[in-house]
């Protein structure tokens, strides 16, 4: 028995050895087999479906031009994904400033707090936040007891609701790549600037910002692509009234299954991911922007 | 900008900076002439760099003032005092061009777009650099980039230019011809150059007056050849050029010589005045060792040794010898290669000859 498999498996084993690229094509196969699976093929489908159902052909994407509600929907899709983008730069911001410049010490703490939101669930910190912004929510009482306000503010179910959901979640993505890139700037640079006879203001916006833009813009793509996609707080926070494409997509496969519109809208949005990164990848280093070195 | 009425003297009095419990400059008091070239010499960690933050006002003094001229500049951020800094590895704006770069200073001080232009231009051509002007940094040599850093701090007319160990990253030969550009630029423009160095050769070849620092005091300063001639302490006399250290006890006085013994050896060393050290006292005599030759023995001279030659090292222009001595120990010796005579061998004995002028009292420490 043994000796029978040994002879098949000989001839096998010799053709490996004279083709060394084969082994390494098998060696990865299975990760490829995966992706091919679980990855290639379900996007293939959900392309092909676009185009076929209810029936062959484009109609689905013409709903883009004439269906209203649709755009109406990406309208919002697009106008809290950049507000979203905008807000969590500039906050992203000032925290990496500070990040780069407090003590090591400090600097660990910070890091912290930075990286805990990541490891807590998405949903748990969206119900967080209905603790904090519901009409009788921590927010409003304490407004309203200090005599700020007369009348609770709206601060969920709105997209207000929305933008402070995704903003707090975005944060970290934002951070990151902006401290990665605010860290290599040299420090000498600022100091040169001030000693050539910059005031402290003028050093930064003439000389640091300038340096620190390739990570401002590393994050936004990071934090608007992010954002277009995102499910799981829109759907809490906006109660249901602000609609963003993915939970559109989601109501139109499982609650009103037409599964037509569903993957033309999922299409739209791999499109439009796609080409934004391919225009972006003309200014910046992606590769280098995600940390390939 | 506010005009430069000339240059002015630069006065440091009694400055110190703490760094927790560590003194990095301790009372330190110098003046700065206007249009001298001044090098701040000293080991690494001897608190030269830390004097010359304060003097740039990246770094405040906890005691002691800074003047320029009558104007107390002490608290003045660095935005203010216009002085051009030439920082170690240059720290040139990655993102500007050649021509942007040198064009900052004159930029954030708002002058007119046309004199911007001018005195960029005659700025870079004065460091050779015209032709360069609209690349990066990144694409510059070393020895461009160090020029470009040098036109950027003078293109403003400052008060004194700064420089931090600016050749450091250099190679030697390039080194070597910057330095020649550096003192040449030096004469032509007539700033007041003060510089920070490790590199003792460095400091001998190119300035008017050295300032030699260590664990944060000011040693010694002088012209190069004052130093090199008149070390007050031994560190100064190892630390510029080498030094050997001949310590006995004095036997007696004999005319201006005194004459002093260690070993079994007697020696002659010329101190005359309020510096002669009194009867039984214990000196310290710094010999260079190229005051020391080589002479045949039993010959007649203030001062001879025996001993066997352990190392022996070719330079080319000069022999350096190591002579082990009974008196003193390991001695160096350095003979130009033209009067050596026979190569040296290593076990061979000879005798070593010196003048009782040739020798310098030092102060131990």
């Amino acid at each position: 028995m043994t000796a029978l498999v040994e002879t098949a498996r000989l001839p096998f084993a010799r053709r490996l050895r004279s083709h060394p690229a084969t082994r390494y094509w098998l060696m990865t196969a299975p990760a490829v087999l995966l992706m091919l699976v679980f990855y290639v093929y379900p996007i293939g489908r959900v392309l092909w479906m676009s185009i076929t159902i209810p029936e062959p052909g484009l109609d689905n994407y013409t709903l883009l031009a004439t269906s209203a509600s649709i755009q109406k929907m990406l309208w919002t899709t697009a106008r809290i994904s950049i507000l979203t983008t905008l807000v969590t730069l500039v906050l992203a911001y000032i925290v990496s400033y500070a990040l780069v410049h407090a003590t090591p010490h400090v600097q660990r703490w910070m890091f912290l707090g930075v990286v805990i939101p990541l490891w807590i669930s998405v949903l748990v910190r969206a119900f967080s936040w209905f603790i904090l912004l519901r009409r009788e929510g921590l927010i409003n009482t304490a407004l309203l007891t200090a005599g700020i306000i007369d009348t609770p503010l709206s601060l969920m179910w709105n997209e207000v609701g929305v933008m402070i959901g995704m903003v707090h979640f975005m944060l970290p993505f934002g951070i990151l790549p902006i401290y990665a890139n605010m860290r290599d700037i040299d420090r000498r640079c600022i100091a040169a600037a001030r000693g050539l006879g910059a005031r402290p203001f003028e050093a930064f916006w003439r000389i640091f910002f300038p340096l620190s833009l390739p990570g401002v813009v590393g994050a936004s793509i990071l934090v608007f692509i992010f954002s277009l996609g995102f499910f799981v707080t829109p759907a809490l926070l906006g109660g249901g009234k602000t609609l963003m494409v993915a939970e559109y997509i989601k109501v139109q496969i499982l609650e009103v299954v037409r599964w037509g519109v569903g993957t033309m809208l999922a299409t739209m949005l791999l499109v439009v991911i796609g080409v934004l990164l391919a225009v972006v990848s003309r200014v910046v280093n992606l590769r280098k922007l995600f940390g390939a070195g | 900008m506010s005009v430069s009425e000339g240059h002015r003297n630069l006065n440091i009095t009694g400055v110190e900076k703490r760094f927790g419990s560590f003194k990095a400059v301790d009372n330190v008091s110098l003046t700065v002439e206007r249009g001298e070239f001044l090098t701040l010499l000293g080991p690494s960690g001897s608190g030269k760099t830390t004097l010359l933050m304060m003097i740039a006002g990246f770094v405040q003094p906890d005691k002691g003032s800074i003047a320029l001229g009558a104007e107390q500049i002490t608290h003045l951020p660095p935005e203010r005092r216009d002085f051009g800094m030439v920082f170690q590895g240059y720290a040139l704006f990655p993102h500007l061009s050649v021509f942007d770069n040198v064009a900052f200073p004159l930029k954030v001080r708002k002058k007119p777009r046309a004199e911007i232009e001018e005195r960029v231009r005659s700025a870079l051509d004065l460091v050779q650099l015209t032709a360069q002007m609209d690349r990066l940094p990144r694409q510059l040599s070393g020895g461009q980039q160090q020029r470009v850093a040098l036109a950027r701090a003078m293109v403003f007319t400052p008060h004194l230019l700064l420089l931090d160990e600016p050749l450091s990253a250099l190679d030697k030969k390039l080194r070597a011809e910057l330095q020649e550009e550096l003192k040449r630029l030096h004469r032509k423009v007539g700033l007041t150059f003060i510089y920070v160095t490790h590199d003792q050769d460095e400091a001998l070849s190119m300035s008017d007056r050295i300032a030699i620092m260590r664990d944060g005091q000011l040693i010694q300063h002088g012209s190069p050849a004052e130093l090199y001639e008149n070390p007050s302490t031994a560190f100064v006399a190892d630390f510029l050029g080498k030094s050997n250290f001949l310590r006995g006890r004095v036997e007696t006085h004999a005319g201006d010589d005194i004459v002093f013994t260690s070993g079994r050896g007697r020696f002659r060393q010329r101190i005359s005045g309020a510096k002669r050290p009194p009867v039984g006292s214990e000196i310290a005599i710094a010999l260079r060792p190229e005051k020391i030759s080589i002479v045949p023995p039993g010959t007649e001279m203030a001062n001879t040794l025996t001993g066997t030659v352990t190392e022996w090292n070719y330079f080319g222009s000069e022999f350096r010898l190591v002579v082990s001595t009974q008196s003193f120990g390991s001695v160096a010796v350095a003979i130009p290669t033209w009067k050596s005579g026979v190569p040296p061998e290593i076990g061979q004995s000879l005798t070593l000859g010196w003048d009782a002028q040739a020798g310098m009292q030092v102060a131990e420490s």
